[in-house]
């Protein structure tokens, strides 16, 4: 619902309050958010990274009460525009010890603002597991003791019974066992297949015992500054999605085309990137997005206001576990629930990626790190024996499901699993840490064999996020850049990424989904204003998203995190054995690319500092004077 | 090889169009379609798609941005190898080659 008229002192477009939660004292209260800071800072990741820079000190670990997690949404949550129940979580994160920005869908953002807040601020640490529950306006601390030991579906289930809500009416996000249990790739899960999965955030939310959010579809207006300019972009928005490339492709089909689309590239990661030769049992017709799509019985599982055809859910048809009800593998999905381990049984990965939302685990993660077990298993550096029993054979489904309940429950060699990929790997040592995926920092690479695309190797390991924060070149012209940028070129990559920076931040930021922003930051921007009545530009946008990750990498630093650790793995750096992309390297042109990319983000190349220039440019004196003096 | 591939006569090359993008050229969004084309003296990478794609003008509307750039949203690829590692798009094509478009794919 749309208002045309202020209710209280809160700029257009917003809630007006972030709700702010104690768990150590257990007090609730609203901290209004003003012109200054919304105008400054937009909402999700942009509020985020501010809040996390000013109360999160550099002695604070990520599972210190003095920790904050962030749940935030921004000012087109709960318009008319696709997709716009957006969720931004920031902390400092279980994986990387930095900052995090990572985001889910669903009606988080539309929910929450039609209660009368923006987000939400956690610190401090319950006594006792509690879930937090808020309804138009209100807001209070519950037992949660009855939901431990439920996964994500689970909860929201109970929660459904409890409250006397369902659908639309109630937004759960919560964390499964993985996230009771400390995992350090444990996610955020909600509304049945939304995940804000890195860095871990979801131990955090774990370490300070909060088990679940909900948040009742409240009845509160959301004032608009132009209601018919809101209508007319979002009209606007929805018709380039559409029509026009690329964001018609995911408009048709979401994700799906990922597979088949990047394996003649190299870009697709097989057997834990041992291989990029399609395995002679894959059908690859199979994997075509409508066979995907037509493979199940299907029905659309739209986000607050979305018209794209992206989010599913499905049936399985057969097998073992004929009749349950799954949510359709998103590309990397399908890649971290089976072919990053060699399976490559659409049921059975379709299946795998539903139980690791369930359990609340990064997907991506868990692709490499079942891979890597496999791989181990294979060469001998691992025996049946460490693994409790499990035959850990490439492919083998049960196999990678018993891992998963291994390593939720910490249970066996599951605890050496649970810390992650990085530190896994670093346990074993010798030749086993050399086949491990992973990037210095300890984040590891979404769904995709960078080895071929360079950017996002590039992006993945000089990211402050805790995984990608450039993002793919959507419209690159519209940034200065030309319109064919070649993947594999010591020169373009950087350039790339570098001129990118700051859109993602911008699109994590306004309560979106970024799928449903695949156009012009122009037409993103225009709808921003809209709402606010204030006359964002492109480079308006740029410049809060460059803010945004200045803030971050400041944080970062502060943390101990520095341009020693922007490298791949031994793995993850390797030079393709096999396929489109075989003898292609980056590593020959690192630091040539690492170069590049300080020199045109205007970063420290020797410190990682951003430029006192850029600060001063991005109005960031504080950030300044604590990295400069 | 494909029946394009395998009627090739000495001066042509064969384009295929894959996934998604074949949907341009009257396929059905999967798999490939493939033509041959004849290749003309000198002809590069680039001169080839702009000849191609003025016959299939779903596919021309979407390949070339308005200052005449490749799109930032399909790959184009020689011989299975991504342009930029054996071939950029002046490169000479040679009788027999292969040229692909592929939709470019990121994030998910």
């Amino acid at each position: 619902m749309l208002v045309t008229e202020k209710k209280r002192n809160q700029p257009a477009g917003y809630a007006g309050a972030l709700l702010r939660v104690d768990l150590t004292t257990g007090r609730l209260w609203e901290q209004p958010i003003d012109d200054e800071f919304a105008r400054s800072y937009v909402g999700g990741t942009g509020m985020g990274a501010r809040i996390l820079y000013d109360e999160v000190g550099a002695d604070v670990q990520w599972n210190d009460p003095e920790n904050r997690l962030i749940l935030a949404t921004g000012p087109l949550a709960g318009t008319p525009t696709w997709g716009s129940g957006g969720l931004s979580v920031v902390t400092k994160g279980a994986i990387t010890g930095g900052a995090t920005s990572t985001q889910a869908n669903g009606f988080f953002g539309a929910n929450i603002k039609s209660s009368g807040f923006d987000g939400i601020v956690f610190q401090g640490r319950s006594d006792q597991w509690v879930y937090l529950y808020i309804h138009n306006g209100t807001a209070e601390l519950r037992d949660a003791s009855h939901l431990l030991g439920l996964d994500t579906w689970e909860t929201q289930d109970h929660l459904y019974e409890e409250l006397g809500l369902s659908g639309h009416q109630l937004s759960v996000y919560s964390i499964g066992p993985s996230g009771e249990n400390l995992i350090r790739f444990a996610g955020i899960q909600g509304d049945y297949g939304h995940v804000a999965s890195k860095n871990g955030c979801g131990a955090v939310m774990g370490s300070k015992r909060v088990k679940a959010v909900a948040i009742v579809r409240g009845n509160r207006g959301i004032y608009v500054a132009d209601p018919r300019g809101v209508f007319r972009t979002a009209d606007d928005i929805a018709y380039q999605m559409r029509t026009e490339l690329p964001g018609q492709n995911f408009y048709l089909i979401g994700t799906l085309g990922g597979v088949t689309g990047l394996a003649p590239v190299g870009g697709l990661p097989i057997k834990n990137l041992t291989t990029n030769i399609l395995p002679a049992e894959a059908d690859m017709s199979k994997w075509e997005p409508m066979e995907l799509r037509e493979g199940f019985d299907h029905r659309g599982h739209q986000c607050n206001a979305c018209g794209m055809h992206h989010c599913h859910m499905q049936v399985i048809r057969d097998g073992v576990h004929a009749g349950d009800v799954v949510d359709e593998p998103e590309y990397e999905g399908w890649v971290g629930a089976g072919w990053a381990w060699g399976c490559t049984d659409r049921t059975k990965v379709s299946w795998m990626n539903t139980q690791c939302d369930r359990a609340g685990v990064d997907v991506n993660e868990f692709g490499w790190v079942i891979g890597w077990v496999m791989e181990c298993y294979e060469k001998e550096y691992l025996t049946r024996q460490d693994l409790g029993g499990i035959q850990a054979v490439w492919g083998d489904a049960d196999a990678a499901y018993e891992l998963l309940q291994m390593l939720c429950t910490r249970q066996g060699f599951g605890d050496v699993l649970a810390e992650g990929i990085k530190r896994a790997a670093e346990h074993l040592g010798g030749p086993a840490q050399d086949c491990a995926v992973y990037t210095m920092k300890g984040s590891s690479p979404r769904g995709h064999d960078h080895r071929a695309l360079w950017p996002e190797m590039l992006d993945t390991c000089v990211s402050s996020t805790g995984t990608l924060e450039s993002g793919g070149p959507t419209r690159p012209q519209e940034l200065g850049l030309p319109a064919t940028l070649q993947v594999q070129s010591p020169d373009d990559v950087p350039r790339q990424v570098a001129l990118t920076l700051g859109r993602r931040h911008f699109e994590d930021s306004i309560g979106t989904c970024f799928f449903t922003t695949s156009t012009t930051i122009a037409a993103i921007a225009e709808a921003v204003s809209a709402v606010t009545g204030w006359n964002y530009t492109k480079d308006d946008a740029m410049y809060l998203g460059r803010r945004t990750a200045a803030l971050m990498r400041a944080f970062n630093l502060r943390s101990g995190i520095g341009p020693e650790l922007e490298r791949p793995s031994a793995r993850y750096g390797s030079t393709p054995v096999d396929g489109p992309a075989a003898g292609v390297s980056t590593a020959p042109h690192w630091d040539h690319m690492l170069d590049t990319w300080y020199e045109l983000v205007e970063y420290d190349r020797e410190s990682g500092r951003p430029l006192p220039e850029l600060l001063d440019r991005l109005a960031l004196p504080e950030v300044k004077a604590e990295l400069w003096g | 090889m494909s029946d394009a591939e395998s009627r090739l006569d000495g001066s042509e090359v064969t384009v295929e169009v894959l996934t998604w993008v074949n949907r341009l050229v009257g396929g059905s969004g999967s798999g490939s379609v493939a033509f041959r084309e004849a290749l003309e003296p000198d002809d590069s990478v680039e001169s080839l798609l702009r000849r191609f794609s003025q016959h299939h003008p779903a596919l021309h509307a979407q390949l070339w941005e308005r200052d005449g750039a490749i799109t930032e949203n399909l790959h184009v690829l020689v011989n299975h190898k991504m342009i930029g590692d054996t071939h950029t798009l002046r490169s000479r094509l040679a009788p027999g080659d292969t040229v692909s478009l592929l939709g470019q794919f990121s994030g998910g």
